[in-house]
């Protein structure tokens, strides 16, 4: 009898897992990474380093009107204390759509406006100087809404990431800004083997590695990175596989760097309802590493990314309620560190060295320059500037 | 919540006319060049225009400076492409254009009085003459025999009165800009895409030629209200009645959207449904008929049942649930409480103080009292209607009391006389509702004896009775002298209409009149988008429209480049004779691939006779200087700043007009107006040499 009751015991119990897995399992998959997520955007508030000197691209004026919103252009030379100054005018144009950078030896910065309102191209301005004198060039489409839509090698090749009515392109030119071909389009990258793999949705972000082209998408698939070089062989995935300590979900790539042979790139992984970054590097020996994810929270927003000092990125992270945080990450092997709260309205950090930084902070038509001192372990701030925006010019 | 307004019917005159008017040229777009603000200039030396005989450049219509060329509008281009100007609704320009038309049309008008005063007093002579010489009296005998029916007369008169008053109401200074945006467009906004389209048609119309629509709008009124007046029976009263439900017909459609019953909530009778045109409508169709169906009693009958029809459907859509009338205090993005809603909203309109306070008292009253006030209107107008079905006179008159209460009520504290607001275009839609049961009743009650025509006067042609019957020779000549009234109005809206460009009067509302100069054009030589050298001795024989343009210009430049392409297709065949040109404007982008790309941005690659031209830097400073150009970075991340104006230079190398090319507020009108401006003056310089 005894015998029974236990056997009709496990066989309820058998019976009730029977019945809960499915339902456990169905309770799981509406929690799948696998749940699309919307991608984010990257904002284009941004700050690159080159041989000259330090820039930084942020926006000023109205920031909630279009048209009433103008990117300015930083410029600080060489040394921890330079002060910054406005060189927008030099692009000469409205500015309503946003400034792309790009640095390059020889040419140390480039700079393309995004076209707003009416004009559909993007001009084009270079400077090796710190801003003193400018050449021009110019894009026969308009440059995309990702900080890194230009790029430039030492040699003298340029990358350009450009939307039009069929999607976005990649334009390429060798040596002369104003002539360039179609190197690739979306819809071609996603035909090509490697592009399948990854369900390539939008090219994020070009780069040049080692004289080849890269560029950087958003991928549909699940774990996959889209990150692609291009050889006479055509396009390849190069990036890593993603590990699963890092999270599952779908990949997009937010921001894309080389030095040399070097590569740097800011990953968003979104699956679940979660969201987390993660900096992968590739090294000269093609060895890729890969950081610890930083989760984002749901109510935070993504407000600038860009280079820390060597192989190093920071994120700038913005709450609704206000709560700002810098969070960097040194490269390779080391962990992301959050930096103090950045004062409020910043826009963009601009890192001189390694460990020296500026925030950039924007109310209406003033710009606030604080630097992260060492001790305190705070922003201080350094410089106050009040631009003379032109409201209504753009109307 | 919107007005239930009836707009104006100025457009309405295009259908009938345009298919000969398409044959007469659009003599209504060109613009009075020199007229007003233009004077002569030099240049100077230093290439800088003077005054002839000195003094100051009157900077009213001066060549702008670049700080008045600065794009600095506080105008907001409108949301639906050809319906809105984009201009003040009190713009003064064109509000003066717009009176300065009415009192042409006017004098024409008082010339036609005159004119048909003096054939009635030939009419008179020959009349003594026919007396004198002892013809048949009984030629002199009226046609008819008795008094028109009341009913009929009171239809006539009142109608008459209204549509008289709403002429009147048209002459507003805000209807020629206000009219489409702040009356048609907000209804039409509500209605199916299908109704939209219909009204966009003709309200396009509209906003290409404000002036004409307006001061059509107001004579074809008047117009028809003075025939219903002037004219009280036979064929000439009956034309009037059939004039009055076409024009109101035509309204309902076209001005109101068929009343607005096609919206989301736009069936209460209460805020104007089916919207007031019908009833003018209505009444047109009782007027037009016989007066033998005035007889009996039958026909107020009809009319009582007719209305009793729509007032017990009222009653059903005022019951209902889903109508949100139940409800007291309104709730955001919902038709609750839309009574108190509608009050709230009509209190805001300008008017007198003592309307606005009593309006907003009642709003207060009614979103604390919604249910009780729906309830009165329900049972209100579901007894009125049901005594109107009933159509017994005791049961009638005492509804016809209530019913004129009752909308006396509805006139005043929902509807608020229906014509404040400096928009206001009718007294909406109470008043001929009451005058229709009324006329009802009145036809019910006191049907007159048939009329015994006299046969022998009817044997008689038109040109005997003129000459034999004064009250036949009146309403004739008072008739005709109303049709008059109307085709002053109608026939140059028609004919603008034919033309599919906008009138020149809304540039020069942007821009002001061009001014005539007379002075040598600067001499310059520059390369062009093609590489090849351009000089102004090389385009000698040709006029010339030369401007200077941006060629990273994200607002301004694109759409004066636009202007300049649609001025060339107005040229037609003389655009052979012309050259467009416009000078690069730009301090660091003056290399031919951005022309070259300008170019293809606004498919100027494809005019044969458009050139940009650029230069060195200083070549440009040079010639900037030379034609008072201006050039300027602008701080902050703006465009550069250049001047925006445009020279008109004849075949022999002198400047003519020199035209503003701020764009304002860039609609489709006024681009349109600017580009027959700029022909027109390209025209008037290929003619001076």
């Amino acid at each position: 009898m005894i015998a029974q009751a236990v056997a009709k015991r496990v066989a309820a119990a058998l019976a009730g897992l029977a019945v809960a897995a499915p339902i456990a399992a169905c309770g799981g998959a509406s929690s799948s990474p696998h749940a699309a997520a919307a991608p984010i955007q990257t904002p284009l508030a941004t700050s690159i380093e080159t041989a000259d000197g330090s820039w930084a691209t942020v926006p000023m004026g109205h920031l909630n009107q279009p048209l009433n919103t103008f990117w300015q252009l930083f410029v600080a030379p060489p040394g921890t204390t330079a002060r910054w100054s406005n060189q927008v005018q030099a692009t000469a144009t409205a500015t309503n759509g946003g400034i792309v950078l790009s640095s390059g030896r020889g040419r140390s910065l480039i700079a393309g406006v995004r076209p707003s309102q009416l004009l559909t191209y993007s001009p084009l301005i270079a400077t090796a100087n710190d801003g003193r004198s400018w050449a021009n060039g110019l894009l026969p489409e308009g440059l995309a809404a990702h900080p890194n839509a230009l790029a430039v090698s030492p040699h003298g090749q340029a990358l350009a990431l450009v939307n039009n009515r069929s999607g976005s392109q990649v334009l390429a030119s060798t040596g002369n800004l104003s002539r360039w071909r179609t190197l690739t389009t979306e819809h071609l990258l996603a035909s090509t083997a490697s592009g399948r793999a990854c369900g390539v949705r939008s090219i994020t972000a070009v780069a040049i590695l080692a004289g080849s082209p890269t560029v950087g998408a958003s991928c549909r698939e699940p774990e996959a990175i889209g990150i692609f070089a291009h050889s006479t062989s055509g396009w390849h995935a190069i990036g890593p596989p993603l590990p699963s300590s890092v999270g599952r979900g779908t990949v997009e790539v937010l921001a894309l760097a080389t030095r040399g042979r070097q590569l740097t790139s800011l990953l968003s992984v979104s699956g679940g309802g979660a969201t987390s970054l993660v900096a992968v590097w590739l090294s000269s020996k093609h060895r890729w590493a890969i950081s610890a994810p930083l989760p984002m929270a749901a109510s935070e927003r993504l407000a600038s990314v860009g280079p820390a000092g060597g192989s190093g990125l920071f994120a700038l992270l913005t709450e609704q309620s206000g709560a700002d945080r810098v969070e960097v990450i040194a490269g390779p092997g080391h962990d992301w560190r959050e930096l103090p709260p950045p004062p409020p309205g910043t826009e963009t950090i601009a890192f001189r060295t390694a460990t020296t930084a500026d925030a950039f902070a924007v109310h209406n038509t003033v710009l606030t320059i604080s630097a992260l001192s060492p001790s305190p372990h705070a922003w201080v701030r350094t410089q106050v500037m009040n631009v003379s925006i032109p409201f209504g010019s753009s109307s | 919540m919107k007005r239930r307004l009836r707009p104006s019917i100025a457009m309405l005159a295009i259908p009938p006319v345009t298919m000969t008017a398409r044959l007469c040229r659009p003599w209504v777009n060109r613009p009075v060049l020199g007229d007003g603000d233009g004077i002569s200039v030099t240049l100077s030396s230093d290439g800088r225009m003077a005054p002839l005989g000195g003094g100051a450049l009157r900077t009213g219509s001066g060549p702008p400076t670049a700080a008045q060329s600065l794009r600095h509008r506080g105008i907001t281009p409108p949301s639906m492409s050809g319906m809105d100007t984009g201009l003040s609704a009190t713009n003064s320009t064109v509000v003066s254009a717009f009176y300065a038309a009415l009192l042409k049309e006017g004098l024409v008008i008082v010339a036609i009085f005159a004119l048909v005063a003096l054939a009635f007093q030939l009419l008179a002579v020959a009349r003594l003459r026919r007396a004198g010489a002892n013809r048949d009296e009984a030629a002199l005998a009226p046609r008819f025999s008795n008094h028109e029916p009341s009913a009929r007369r009171l239809l006539r008169i009142s109608f008459g009165l209204i549509w008289a008053l709403d002429g009147l109401l048209q002459a507003q200074r805000s209807m020629p800009l206000g009219m489409v945006p702040q009356v048609i467009q907000p209804t039409a906004a509500e209605s199916p895409p299908w109704v939209q389209h219909l009204v966009s048609t003709l309200t396009t119309a509209w906003t290409y030629h404000p002036v004409a629509a307006a001061s059509a709008a107001v004579w074809i009124q008047v117009g028809i209200g003075v025939w219903l007046l002037a004219a009280p029976r036979g064929n000439w009263s009956r034309l009037a009645g059939l004039s009055s439900i076409g024009w109101g017909l035509i309204v309902w459609v076209f001005g109101e959207s068929f009343g607005g019953i096609f919206t989301p909530g736009g069936l209460s009778g209460l805020m104007g449904a089916p919207g007031a045109a019908l009833f003018y409508s209505f009444a047109g169709v009782l007027i037009a008929l016989p007066e033998s169906a005035w007889t009996t009693p039958r026909l107020g009958r009809v009319v009582l049942r007719v209305m009793g029809v729509f007032l017990f459907a009222a009653a059903v859509v005022q019951a209902l649930p889903s109508q949100g009338f139940w409800q007291g205090q309104p709730r955001a993005g919902t038709l609750d409480g839309a009574l108190p809603s509608m009050a709230n909203a009509m209190s805001q309109t300008p008017q007198p103080h003592v309307f606005s306070s009593l309006l907003s008292r009642f709003a207060q009253f009614a979103g604390g009292h919604g249910w009780e006030l729906n309830l009165l209107a329900v049972i209100a107008l579901a007894a009125i209607g049901a005594a109107f079905l009933v159509a017994r006179p005791r049961a009638v008159r005492v509804a016809v009391m209530a019913g004129i209460v009752f909308c006396a009520a509805d006139w005043v504290l929902v509807q608020d006389f229906g014509f404040f607001g400096g928009v206001g275009t009718d007294p909406n839609s109470m008043i001929p509702i009451a005058l229709l049961f009324i006329a009802g009743y009145v036809a019910l009650v006191r049907a007159p004896a048939a009329s015994r025509v006299d046969e022998a006067a009817m044997a008689h042609c038109w040109r005997q009775r003129l000459t034999t019957e004064p009250a036949y020779a009146f309403r004739s000549l008072a008739a005709l002298a109303a049709l008059g009234i109307t085709l002053v109005g109608a026939v140059p809206m028609a004919v603008a209409a034919t033309s599919p460009h906008a009138a020149a009067i809304l540039n020069q509302a942007v821009d002001g009149t061009p001014n005539l100069v007379d002075a040598p054009a600067p001499a310059f030589r520059l390369s062009d988008q093609y590489g090849r050298t351009v000089s102004l001795a090389s385009l000698r024989g040709k006029a010339i429209a030369l401007t200077t343009l941006d060629p990273v210009c994200t607002s301004d430049c694109p759409v004066i480049a636009q202007e300049f392409r649609e001025a060339d297709n107005i040229l037609g065949p003389n655009a052979r004779h012309v050259e467009l040109i416009a000078i690069d404007a730009n301090l660091r982008y003056i290399t031919r691939q951005y022309l070259v790309a300008f170019d293809r941005q606004e498919h100027l690659d494809r005019v044969s006779n458009w050139l940009y031209l650029t230069g060195s830097l200083k070549q440009l400073e040079h010639v900037w200087r030379a034609i008072g150009a201006t050039v300027l970075y602008e701080s902050g991340g703006g465009m550069v700043d250049h001047s925006e104006y445009s020279d008109v230079i004849d075949p022999d190398g002198n400047i003519r007009y020199i035209l503003n090319t701020d764009p304002g507020p860039a609609t489709g009108a006024t681009k349109s107006s600017f580009s027959v401006v700029l022909a027109n003056a390209l025209e008037r310089a290929l003619r001076s040499s």
